[in-house]
């Protein structure tokens, strides 16, 4: 060979080197990654930590850093022409560094005679054969090494297996290790682990016979055993409200050299006893059920009214569950109508499923213009929320629910009106519309008949219709002034027996109508006005009018015209009607006191079932009754108005002042109203109140059932 | 121990659907039993403990029934401790909302509703209704869900009847002021006696 050729030669050698040492880092990086990682799986498996993603951290940080370092020393880049040739010279010494030196030359020339003399001796040597196994056995070594490295990786390459692998053989060691440490001739071997419920995600875990621990309802408790199945028996016991329940045996079944038994966590606490020749072993299961979603819903922060049917309004919350969250959601109902007519739609916003942790929160909007709302709609809007669990699940979870109410605008300013239980009808009085088709039917016969038989009859409809007008008139004063004899009209022929003193006082429409003034505090004016007129006023303005018209048909029927009365009882049926249909309103929470008369039911009362017991007033004490008498004397002066009857009423207002400063202040009001020609209705009407109010009701006995005055 | 009619007022709904129910069931029991009763009803919100010292409570409505927690909580604590709940649909629909809302609020509180066999001892604890519970004129015209139901639902709580659930519409058969009965040939109120016997003696 040529010089050159030897020195082709060497440079083969060099890059098989140099691949070797690119091998040899690889073993070294990869040895340093199944150390730390078999290292980290050992701790695990006895303590429990750390994870497993920090152990490959951990794992692939040293070996970079493992590389680093051997690919600083080793580098295969060093690994030069003489280096080559040293290594060759070593395996074949005979060449007695004839290679070393050729590779020393700088310059390469097969017509120098030296490195031709050099190049001819390491021909004659044959050290090729020599060189090449030492390659082989360098090879042979080096990929040992790496298959060595990358099986020991491969067996931790797994972390969950061989972690529960080798978690086994620990428990395993463990278990032995304890049966070991308290051996006793007879005892059998067990042990007992924890398998949760898939849906929990948790992990199996192994318990000692002697612990209480608590575990999720539908768990499993395993127990194997090793020896016969007839060496010990297994029982469980349930505990409930009246106590523990009776032990039963659990079934076993035969496995590698034991048995196994299998208990599921139920609802109630139960305990684990395993007997056997020696004694009993117990272990105590306390169940936690999963619990349901437990949903806050945060905005709206309160049951409210929104006037904009187009608004925006804005749904927030947030749920937790205990396991984790399958799915959730906003949902509403929208109910319109009233009375006994209602229609509902309902629907769903914002809902979310899948895997979504145990704790999330929810933000959504309700657009009202979208859910095309109306005045007096309202709106049920609340977060639901379902968790995971398969086995007794999933289990619902609502949060409070929010009502959100468009209000009509007749509601915007209204007062209540309380509903009450229709009141006792005296059956005996037609109705309107009766009367006005029996004047009709007169009208047309009167073309028929004589006018004695006309007015005859026509008086007759038209006492009638005044009784019918009694009754209007007792609504509307039982409504208007609290007094259910507001109206009692008398006239000749109204059925009534009366005395002159009654004919005396014959109402007219004027003087109810003032009495009705009265009794709604002066509110004359605006029973005849349209606008901003109090509810009160409103109801009973149709049955006001009623009683007007009545009036007017009354007149004409009992004047034998019953021509002249049909309009104005058609006008009176109009106005019953719009009384009736008026609309109710009553507000929540003010519901009607329906009293049941229990005594006019069981018929154990008098005959009538309003009959109250009198009781005499008790009489005043002295100075009081003097003060209420000078207080009513001076009073009723005032009707004479004379000037002295406020001198009078001066004095009594003084020695009031000490001993009742409200008829005080009343009389004053009462001066000051005469004194500036005001309507002193009011005032004068407190005193009287006020004079007075000593009278009262007692269970004692008073002056004239023999009581001390 | 005096009788007081109880109806449950709560958050949601409208649970004063039927005002005069109170009276007339009151009176069908001063009619007909010597039983110790209040002359008026009381209005008990769902959430008060006040719920405790009533033995029989009614609920009705026409609208959603959403509970409130403390309301569910009441409930579960006033079923437990033997109180017996009477709802009853007004909507007498077994697709409305009411039926829907409330049935589950039931449920998700105190258990699912089950039929109560029309052998059970409150269609005897008084009056004899041998085909269950009595119809309403409701049903028969038709109204609501066009069914006659020949049913009540009930939940047990501890081996006791706690809720009776009604889809009959009582609360309109019911609701109108006891001085009517007169215009009536058989009471139809009756039933309402049994339920209050039933709650007082089982």
């Amino acid at each position: 060979m040529t010089p050159v050729q030897v020195l082709a030669r060497i440079d083969h050698l060099r890059e098989a080197l140099r691949t070797l040492a690119v091998l040899g880092i690889a073993i070294w990086t990869l040895g340093a990654l199944a150390l730390v990682v078999t290292l980290g799986t050992l701790a695990r498996v006895i303590a429990g930590q750390p994870g497993v993603a920090l152990i490959w951290v951990v794992a692939l940080l040293v070996a970079i850093a493992v590389a680093a370092w051997r690919w600083r020393l080793d580098t295969p880049k060093r690994v030069g022409r003489l280096d080559a040739a040293l290594w060759a010279e070593s395996q074949a010494p005979e060449l007695r560094y004839a290679l070393v030196t050729l590779a020393e030359q700088p310059d390469l020339n097969d017509s120098d005679p030296v490195q031709r003399r050099l190049a001819a001796f390491a021909t004659a040597t044959n050290w090729e054969p020599s060189i090449a196994d030492g390659l082989q056995r360098k090879r042979t070594q080096v990929l040992t090494r790496l298959g060595g490295v990358v099986v020991a990786l491969a067996l931790v390459a797994y972390p969950w297996r061989a972690g529960r692998v080798m978690a086994d053989a620990a428990r395993a060691t463990a278990a032995s290790a304890r049966a070991r440490a308290t051996e006793v001739p007879g005892r059998v071997m067990a042990e007992a682990a924890l398998v949760p419920p898939g849906y929990s995600g948790r992990a199996e875990r192994t318990l000692g016979f002697g612990q209480t621990v608590s575990a999720l309802v539908g768990s499993v408790i395993r127990v194997d055993a090793i020896g016969t199945p007839g060496s010990a028996t297994l029982l469980v016991q349930e505990s409930s409200d009246s106590g523990a329940g009776v032990a039963r045996q659990v079934t076993t079944l035969a496995r590698d050299g034991g048995w196994r038994g299998v208990v599921r966590v139920g609802s109630a606490p139960l305990a684990l006893r395993l007997r056997d020749a020696v004694g009993e072993r117990w272990l105590l299961v306390t169940p936690v059920a999963d619990s349901a979603p437990v949903a806050t819903l945060l905005l709206p922060a309160a049951d409210t009214l929104i006037f904009d049917t187009t608004a925006v309004v804005r749904v927030s919350g947030t749920i937790h569950d205990d396991i984790g969250l399958r799915d959730s959601r906003v949902e509403y109902i929208i109910s319109s109508g009233g009375g006994e007519q209602f229609t509902f739609k309902s629907g769903v916003l914002h809902a979310r499923s899948g895997q979504l942790g145990r704790d999330i929160t929810i933000t959504a909007t309700l657009n009202l213009g979208a859910l095309a709302l109306k005045p007096g709609d309202l709106m049920h809007v609340r977060l639901t929320a379902h968790d995971g669990n398969t086995l007794s699940g999933p289990s619902l979870g609502t949060s409070e629910t929010r009502t959100i109410r468009i209000p009509r605008r007749d509601e915007r300013d209204s007062v209540a009106v309380e509903q009450l239980p229709p009141s006792p009808v005296d059956k005996s009085v037609l109705s309107q519309r009766q009367l006005l088709l029996m004047a009709k039917r007169l009208v047309a016969r009167i073309p028929r008949i004589d006018r004695a038989t006309m007015v005859a009859e026509s008086q007759r409809i038209g006492n009638d219709q005044a009784r019918l007008r009694k009754q209007v008139a007792d609504i509307v004063f039982a409504r208007l002034g609290d007094n259910p004899n507001g109206e009692h009209a008398h006239f000749p022929g109204d059925g009534h027996e009366h005395t002159a003193a009654d004919l005396a006082t014959v109402s007219t429409p004027e003087s109810v109508l003032k009495a009705a003034d009265l009794a709604t505090g002066g509110l004359g004016g605006m029973l005849d006005s349209h606008g901003d007129e109090t509810p009160v006023v409103a109801v009973n303005r149709p049955l006001l009018e009623a009683y007007n018209a009545m009036w007017d048909a009354t007149r004409a029927l009992q004047g034998g015209v019953p021509r002249d009365a049909l309009d104005p009882m058609r006008r009176a049926l109009a106005a019953i009607q719009r009384a009736r249909s008026a609309e109710r309103v009553y507000l929540r929470g003010t519901p009607p006191a329906a009293v049941v008369d229990l005594v006019k039911i069981r018929m154990t009362g008098t005959d009538s079932a309003n009959f109250e017991a009198r009781r005499a007033l008790n009489a005043l004490p002295a100075p009081a009754r003097r003060l209420g008498e000078r207080t009513l004397s001076a009073l009723a002066l005032l009707t004479s108005r004379d000037r002295t009857a406020l001198d009078v009423l001066r004095l009594v207002r003084l020695d009031a002042l000490a001993t009742s400063p409200a008829l005080a202040s009343a009389l004053g009001e009462t001066i000051d109203a005469v004194e500036l020609r005001r309507d002193a209705t009011a005032a004068v009407l407190r005193a009287r109140r006020l004079a007075l109010a000593p009278w009262q009701r007692s269970g004692s006995a008073s002056l004239w059932l023999g009581g001390a005055p | 121990m005096r009788f007081t009619f109880a109806t449950v007022q709560y958050e949601s709904g409208d649970w004063d659907s039927a005002p005069l129910l109170a009276a007339n069931v009151i009176d069908a029991v001063a009619r007909y039993t010597t039983i110790d009763v209040a002359p008026s009803g009381a209005i008990v919100p769902l959430s008060s403990e006040a719920l405790l010292r009533y033995p029989l409570a009614f609920l009705t409505g026409h609208l959603p029934v959403r509970f409130t927690a403390a309301e569910r909580a009441m409930l579960r604590k006033y079923c437990d401790r033997g109180g017996l709940l009477f709802v009853d649909d007004h909507n007498h629909d077994i697709d409305g909302v009411f039926h829907k809302t409330c049935t589950e609020e039931l449920a998700q509180t105190l258990g699912a509703l089950k039929p109560i066999p029309n052998t059970h001892p409150v269609y005897r604890s008084f009056f004899t209704f041998r085909d269950g519970p009595p119809t309403t004129s409701h049903e028969l015209n038709g109204w609501g869900d066009n069914l006659v139901h020949d049913h009540l639902q009930g939940i047990e709580r501890n081996g006791r009847l706690a809720v009776i659930y009604s889809s009959k519409d009582y609360s309109s058969e019911w609701s109108f002021h006891p001085e009517n009965k007169r215009f009536l040939s058989v009471d139809n109120t009756r039933f309402g006696v049994n339920l209050v016997v039933y709650a007082l003696t089982r």
